[in-house]
């Protein structure tokens, strides 16, 4: 008989997950837990590919993210600070650290402080409020919402943030977004929902589903007058999950 | 511990002591090479403190260009707004006391003596750069409790600021030491410092300009309202601009000038506040980094005018603001202003006015690149100064210090000579060379009148060679030759009548050659006979007394100043007493000095006190001797205390206590 893994792979998405789901907490039993693995990884892997690939699109349709707005007058003292971390890199971090000075310790700061980068810094990458790659910082965050709930996060919650991280698409686009009102594929640790019970999360796993299956946008599910021709496109970019 | 946490923490405390690193400044480490030590030194130079360190405060200032940086600014800015109490710097390179003159601040600067810190003013910058490790430590350990500590710009390698720390068992106001980005605290504080139990926290993430930029904002404003126009904002670029822009400006004496004229016969509250606010423009200006030229340069010419009582503070404090910049004026001003406050001192405090200025001379650059004119510019103040020392403050190195002056003569006009062998500068060389002599020559003058006569005859014959050179031009040769005869009639008694017959050959010429300066000649030819008299006692003083008297009247007759009134009261009052005191000859002196007087205020009054010192009149000598010094007339000190008019009264303390109403020099309390 296949395994999960296999059959998920196979394409048999929905019912896959809805068999992991059906075992309830008994999915963390060790003789299940292994092959359970195997399909979250293999999900999440693949849902990390579609919002790169989102990340990477999006603008080139001219998409605009939301981002947190800069403020009407600059943080004179964080671009200084910046300012001086980045020539402190150029000069002392080593070639290794050329192509991206942001990875350099002596730029830690701006994680573990939360900063979001001033637009002149990103040079066009994404502000931390539209993608926030896995960091220890996340995972303390979820240690610290299965201590206050007494029970562990579903293992494809958990598995998001571990491989994708926070990711919110909010922004606005003519078709795609007219005015930022279509909801769109947002999912940090401040948006987790609490009472979800243990188990696999394949009500999880749906959500992001469907939000994929709008190629991001699923607030235009049921609406009229969808871009089908953006959302198409968008869609064939992404995999199946 | 966040940012947030630590200026919350602030927020709540006093005002923050600060120990300001060399991270502070980014400094661009001068090489051991730049300290112009030898090969086997500079082994010894390990890092850029140390080069520093090697250097005099003039070529380090050389070195150290500052560039404006935001961890000044915002410094000067906390010190302005009471937030920061008390900074310790061992940087040598001033920016931060720059930044707070730009704000038009004063703050005491501890330089040499460091009070304790509980004693300091605050806001106060102590700067530790040339002290001694113990005395950061001391002032660390023992002011612990002041308020909370900021160490920044610090890697805590030198001055052994580690150990210190770690000898306070608890920072009662929390001790703050920012990182510099990621770097990790010293090796020996990793584990021990920075424990709750110490209240000792190690802050990461910054460096010096970005943390005091965030430090500012929240205790504070950032950037500093005074560089904002009201209602405007400004990018920090525009303002590190407008900031250089505020940065005070060197005195210009140009406008003042014709207010200093007027100062030379105003009340003296006036020239009293007029030299207070130049003491503190001065001040301004050197701490924001220019050289503090304008109040010696003011007090020196109101000198010649006004009283040392009234100028010797200013010029004391100017003394203090120029000697800095001293090795790189190559007019000397610092020099000369030392001069005049060894003119208001006597002995041992006069010998250190004048060794003063030789530190400044001596740290002038007279290497491969000086040549021989730029040297003779340098050489001329500096022998001149020299022969002062030796001449008029006798001590047991006055030869010493003579011949250096010698020495220094003679390498000026090997100088010239190499110079002169380069065909382009061979004019110029040649004409420097004949000014180092014409200078040199009064030297040896002036020395040969302290020595003994075999030994001045020495000397007189080695500035008859030197003079010798000058003979193809008649101009100064004849006048210097007219001199250097009466000096070694002076000395040789022996052949007195055919050296002054001689000379008076060189004056007659003079008299022909230039017939429309009949007068000086005349009365330069009477002041060296009146000269030569005083130094004759016996019979053959009255003759030449005469022969002195009968040239001033010549003199006189041509042309009539001040200056000749003077010299001839002299004269007379030497004659007067090798006559017995004859009471004619004290009523033509007197005449003459209140001539000169009159003519010019203040400038016969020395005479007519030294006259009434003659006859013991305490009155006369009070009234003359204060006129004299109101107007700036009155001689050095020290020949105030060797004149023979006053020797009979130069035991009483009432004398002493007059002039040290004149000249502040600690007479009365010396006597006591």
């Amino acid at each position: 008989m296949a395994t999960w893994n296999a059959r998920y792979k196979a394409g048999e998405y929905t019912e896959v997950w809805a068999e992991m789901q059906a075992l309830g907490a008994g999915i963390r039993k060790p003789a299940r837990r292994k092959a359970a693995d195997a399909v979250v990884r293999e999900t999440m892997k693949r849902a990390r590919g579609n919002v790169e690939r989102l990340l990477a699109e999006l603008p080139g349709l001219g998409y605009r993210f939301q981002g947190v707005p800069e403020p009407a007058e600059p943080d004179y003292p964080l671009e200084l600070r910046i300012e001086h971390a980045l020539e402190y890199v150029a000069n002392r971090g080593g070639k290794q650290h050329k192509a991206n000075p942001w990875s350099h310790p002596a730029l830690a700061w701006v994680e573990e402080e939360e900063i979001e980068v001033p637009a002149r810094f990103r040079r066009g990458n994404l502000g931390r409020s539209t993608h926030r790659p896995p960091d220890a910082r996340m995972s303390g965050a979820l240690d610290e919402i299965e201590r206050q709930t007494g029970s562990p996060l579903p293992l494809a919650v958990r598995a998001w943030f571990e491989t994708v991280g926070a990711v919110n698409l909010a922004g606005t686009h003519p078709m795609l977004n007219p005015d930022g009102a279509v909801d769109t594929l947002r999912v940090t640790p401040e948006g987790i929902d609490r009472a979800v019970a243990d188990g696999a999360g394949a009500g999880f796993v749906s959500v992001i589903r469907h939000a994929f299956a709008w190629g991001g946008f699923p607030g235009w599910s049921g609406r009229a007058y969808a871009p089908e021709r953006e959302l198409a496109w968008l869609r064939s970019k992404l995999l199946p999950l | 511990m966040q940012i947030t946490q630590l200026i919350e923490a602030l927020r709540q405390s006093g005002p923050i002591n600060f120990i300001w690193g060399a991270g502070c400044s980014g400094l661009e480490v001068p090489g051991p090479w730049r300290t112009g030590r030898q090969a086997e030194d500079a082994a010894a130079i390990d890092d850029a403190h140390a080069s520093l360190l090697a250097l005099c405060d003039y070529k380090r200032k050389q070195i150290l260009k500052c560039r404006t940086n935001w961890a000044g600014i915002c410094m000067a800015e906390l010190l302005r707004i009471g937030r920061a109490a008390r900074v310790l710097t061992t940087n040598f390179d001033d920016r931060l006391v720059r930044a707070t003159a730009t704000f038009r601040m004063m703050p005491p600067l501890y330089r040499r003596d460091y009070p304790e810190l509980r004693d300091a003013a605050t806001p106060c910058i102590y700067l530790l750069g040339g002290a001694p490790p113990e005395i950061l430590a001391g002032l660390v350990g023992r002011g612990a409790a002041t308020g909370p500590w900021i160490a920044i710009g610090c890697s805590g390698k030198r001055f052994g600021l580690s150990r210190t720390l770690l000898s306070v068992s608890r920072y009662d106001h929390g001790l703050y030491w920012i990182g510099h980005f990621h770097e990790e605290p010293p090796a020996e504080l990793r584990d021990g410092l920075f424990t709750p139990e110490r209240n000792a926290h190690w802050i990461t993430g910054f460096d010096a300009d970005s943390f005091m930029a965030y430090l500012l904002r929240g205790l504070g404003e950032f950037p500093p309202p005074q560089l904002v126009p009201k209602g405007k904002k400004m990018k920090p670029e525009t303002c590190l601009a407008a900031f250089e822009s505020q940065r005070p400006e060197g005195t210009n004496l140009r406008p003042i000038m014709p207010a200093v004229k007027r100062l030379q016969t105003a009340g003296s509250a006036e020239v009293q506040t007029f030299l207070e606010k130049l003491a503190g423009e001065d001040e301004l200006a050197l701490r924001a980094g220019h050289s503090a030229l304008g109040l010696g340069i003011v007090a020196n010419l109101l000198a010649g005018h006004r009283s040392p009582r009234l100028l010797k503070p200013f010029l004391t404090r100017a003394a203090d603001l120029m000697e800095p910049d001293a090795p790189g004026d190559v007019l000397a001003r610092f020099s000369e202003v030392c001069c005049k406050l060894a003119r208001y001192s006597y002995g041992e405090r006069a010998g250190w006015w004048y060794a003063r200025a030789d530190a400044a001379f001596a740290q002038m650059d007279s290497g491969p690149g000086c040549d021989g004119m730029e040297l003779y510019s340098r050489v001329s103040r500096w022998g001149k100064m020299l022969v002062d020392w030796a001449c008029f403050e006798p001590h047991a190195q006055s030869e010493a210090v003579f011949e250096r002056v010698r020495t220094m003569f003679m390498g000026a006009i090997a100088k010239c000579v190499e110079s002169a062998a380069s065909p382009v500068r061979a004019g110029e060389a040649r004409h420097a060379r004949k000014a180092i002599i014409a200078e040199f020559i009064p030297a040896f003058h002036q020395r040969v009148r302290t020595l003994p006569a075999g030994q001045a005859l020495e000397l007189l014959a080695e500035a008859r060679t030197w003079l010798e050179e000058l003979r193809t031009d008649e101009d100064p040769y004849i006048e210097l030759l007219a001199r250097h005869l009466f000096c070694e009639a002076e000395m040789a008694p022996d052949r007195q009548v055919e050296l002054l017959g001689q000379a008076e050959e060189q004056f007659r010429t003079m008299l022909r050659l230039l017939p429309g300066q009949a007068g000086a000649i005349l009365s330069n030819w009477a002041a060296a006979l009146s000269q030569l008299a005083q130094a004759r006692s016996g019979e053959e003083a009255p003759a030449l007394c005469t022969q002195a008297d009968r040239k001033f009247q010549e003199a006189a007759n041509v042309a009539s100043d001040a200056v000749l009134h003077n010299n001839w009261s002299s004269l007379l009052i030497h004659e007067a007493r090798q006559r017995g005191g004859r009471p004619e000859l004290w009523k033509q002196a007197r005449g003459h000095a209140g001539r000169a007087d009159a003519l010019e205020a203040g400038k016969g009054s020395y005479h007519l006190a030294c006259i009434a010192g003659e006859r013991a009149d305490r009155e006369g000598v009070a009234l003359w001797l204060e006129r004299s010094a109101e107007h700036g007339k009155i001689p050095r000190l020290s020949h105030i205390l060797s004149d023979r008019s006053f020797e009979k009264l130069r035991g009483a303390q009432w004398i002493r206590e007059l002039l040290d109403g004149i000249f502040d020099a600690g007479l009365a309390r010396e006597a006591k």
